[in-house]
């Protein structure tokens, strides 16, 4: 089964392309957003083996639904050192912008269970 | 059970016709005509072997999976140290397959004998035959016992090397620290490079001694150690003379002395080494050489004792159907631990879906943390990330814990370290939440997570 938060993340994907791809033009900027989830996606395979996707804190706190400007703003302070955590700025240092937008854009997506 | 090596597939082929030489192209094909669905084996249910069936069937619910797994209970090696210290009940260690079924994936209870590769089969010892398209594997490793002189596989149960995945072995080590007397001598004899997580054997020292120094305060913890250095060995160290220095003997090889085991006598519990020192034991925790595991030589990918991988891809050299990971392969410098195992595995997914699937590809991202308790609430952690460099996996943004820091910090680092076990679990064996997350959506604040 998968969890609430992936079926809604899921259904928005598919919304967006489905859109993308039928109204053409007019909805390219969601299209784009569809693409940059789905990168986001694919990208948060790596942050899953710590960050528990479906949102449960046992040691390692929830990502799931931060606003993307938060959480593009969390990942520049590990990047920069200002947070200072080892394991995670070594995570934000081996991203670049877009993949931070990425993920910023597809963990927004993810409502954390019971909410 | 056969193994054709690619030679004889040229051969079958070049007689019998292009009918078999198409059978993975005809499946691809298929997929696109949204008929008959692609089929991907996987050998090994642990880090790489759950994680590939899992994201598999995640990243194209139309694929037929099927993951051949020995047992039926997953007890993690990972993690084990913990319960031989007293910080962890043995049953949170073992997992089953429920979540991966509920996913849509074949889980198949038997063990793998054979690759049939001409033919794409994999064959079980229960009589099963699973026809792949894709074949992944992730035995694990198996254990070399000749490299320990008098060491055997019957004498592991009595003194086990607990290293393999079953729970076995780290109950009868339990036991043994149990009977043991006040006073007496547990011996640990550690592995040469390249091991299974090469932290382990030494967070496993500082368990043991931690048991030792709470129940029986007067006995001793000798270590063998044929290697001259090893993982975090400063902080290790540091851990040692800090709380066990009643307890534990280190012995490291050195110039002068070489501390690998010429004679591991069961009968009289006794442990020669090539420099002549002698250790009389009460208990023993033996940690022998290591290899790929069994089906890895069966299916004809091993080169001597480990499988050779293209490392931006973890497909096998010898046979592109076939993709290994976890501590089967050589890695290097990549360490052999779950998290490297899992990371591996999310590639080999990325691969397989962009193959059968047609799913757009995206560069691959390796990663490694491992972290390791040295005594109540002081844990320290090594990590990096990987990418593949002139066909060696280079680190980058590495870290380890240093000597001397902050107790909050170690502290931090042992939340981390149980919240990752709970993470790497989830994302293997596709679990989903039963509870409410205890956080709601955090602000980003920098000044109040510093550290
Ligand atoms: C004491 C100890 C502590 C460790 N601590 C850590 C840690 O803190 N962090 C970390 O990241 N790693 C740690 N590790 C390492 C980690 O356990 C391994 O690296 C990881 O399990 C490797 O994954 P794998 O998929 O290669 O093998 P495994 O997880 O061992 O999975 C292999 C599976 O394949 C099955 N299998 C094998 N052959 C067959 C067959 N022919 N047919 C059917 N099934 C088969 C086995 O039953 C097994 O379930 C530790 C290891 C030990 C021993
Ligand atoms: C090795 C384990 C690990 C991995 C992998 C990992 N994280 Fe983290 N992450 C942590 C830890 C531990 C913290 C808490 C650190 C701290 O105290 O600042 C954290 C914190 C965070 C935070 C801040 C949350 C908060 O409460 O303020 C964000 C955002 C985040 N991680 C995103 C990611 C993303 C995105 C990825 C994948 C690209 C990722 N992490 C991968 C361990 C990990």
């Amino acid at each position: 089964m998968m969890p609430a938060s992936q079926l809604l993340a899921f259904n928005l994907l598919a919304a967006a392309m489905l859109v993308g791809s039928v109204a053409g033009f007019a909805s390219s900027a969601r299209a784009d957003t569809a693409k940059l989830v789905r990168y986001g996606e694919h990208l948060s395979q790596e942050c899953t083996t710590c960050h528990r996707r479906d949102g449960v804190d046992n040691g390692i706190p929830s990502i799931l639904g931060m606003k993307s400007e938060d959480f593009e703003e969390t990942l520049k302070y590990y990047k920069t050192g200002a947070r200072d955590n080892p394991a995670m700025v070594s995570v934000a240092q081996s991203l670049d912008d877009d993949q931070i937008k990425a993920l910023g854009a597809y963990f927004a997506t993810l409502v954390p269970a019971g909410k | 059970m056969t193994t054709f090596n690619r030679r004889d597939f040229g051969k079958l082929v070049g007689g019998a016709g292009a009918g078999l030489a198409t059978a993975s192209g005809l499946s691809t094909f298929a997929i696109a005509q949204g008929s008959a669905a692609a089929k991907v084996v996987v050998i090994g249910g642990g880090c790489g072997g759950a994680t590939v069936a899992h994201f598999l069937k995640k990243g194209d619910p139309k694929l037929d999976v099927t993951l051949i797994e020995a047992n039926k209970v997953y007890s993690s090696s990972f993690g084990s140290n913990l319960y031989l210290g007293g910080f962890r009940k043995f049953e949170t260690l073992n997992h089953g397959y429920e979540g991966l079924r509920a996913a849509g994936i074949k889980v198949v209870h038997q063990y793998a004998t054979g690759v049939d590769t001409a033919k794409k089969v994999v064959k079980t010892k229960e009589g099963g035959s699973y026809t792949y398209d894709r074949l992944v594997l992730s035995p694990g490793i198996a254990i070399k016992y000749e490299t320990v002189p008098g060491y055997t596989k019957e004498i592991s149960n009595q003194f086990p090397h607990a290293y393999e995945t079953s729970g076995v072995g780290k109950t009868q080590l339990m036991k043994l620290m149990e009977a043991m007397p006040n006073g007496g001598t547990f011996a640990m004899v550690m592995p040469d490079n390249p091991y299974r997580c090469p932290p382990g054997p030494y967070e496993r020292a500082c368990m043991i001694a931690h048991y030792l120094k709470t129940k029986k305060p007067k006995s001793k913890l000798v270590i063998l150690d044929p290697k001259k250095a090893f993982s975090k060995q400063p902080v290790f160290t540091e851990a040692f003379n800090k709380y066990y220095k009643d307890i534990i003997e280190m012995n490291l090889t050195n110039d002068i002395d070489d501390f690998r085991v010429s004679m591991f006598d069961a009968k009289a519990k006794e442990i020669t080494t090539k420099s002549g020192k002698k250790v009389k034991f009460d208990a023993a925790n033996i940690i022998p050489q290591q290899r790929a595991g069994d089906i890895a030589k069966l299916a004809g990918v091993t080169d001597k004792d480990w499988v050779a991988i293209n490392p931006e891809t973890f497909q096998s050299t010898a046979n592109k159907d076939i993709y290994v990971v976890g501590d089967s392969t050589v890695a290097a410098e990549m360490p052999k631990s779950g998290f490297s195992a899992n990371s591996q595995g999310k590639v080999v997914v990325a691969e397989i879906l962009a193959d059968l699937s047609k799913k757009e590809k995206f560069p691959a991202r390796y990663r490694n943390t491992c972290w390791s308790l040295v005594a109540p609430d002081d844990c320290i952690k090594v990590g990096a990330n990987y990418s593949a460099k002139e066909g060696k996996l280079a680190p980058e943004g590495s870290f380890v814990s240093k000597a001397g820091e902050d107790a909050g910090l170690r502290k931090q680092n042992y939340a981390e370290y149980v919240g990752w076990y709970d993470g790497i679990i989830t994302d293997m064996f596709a679990k989903t939440a039963a509870a409410a997350p205890k956080k709601a959506a955090p602000a980003p604040a920098p000044a109040a997570k510093k550290g």
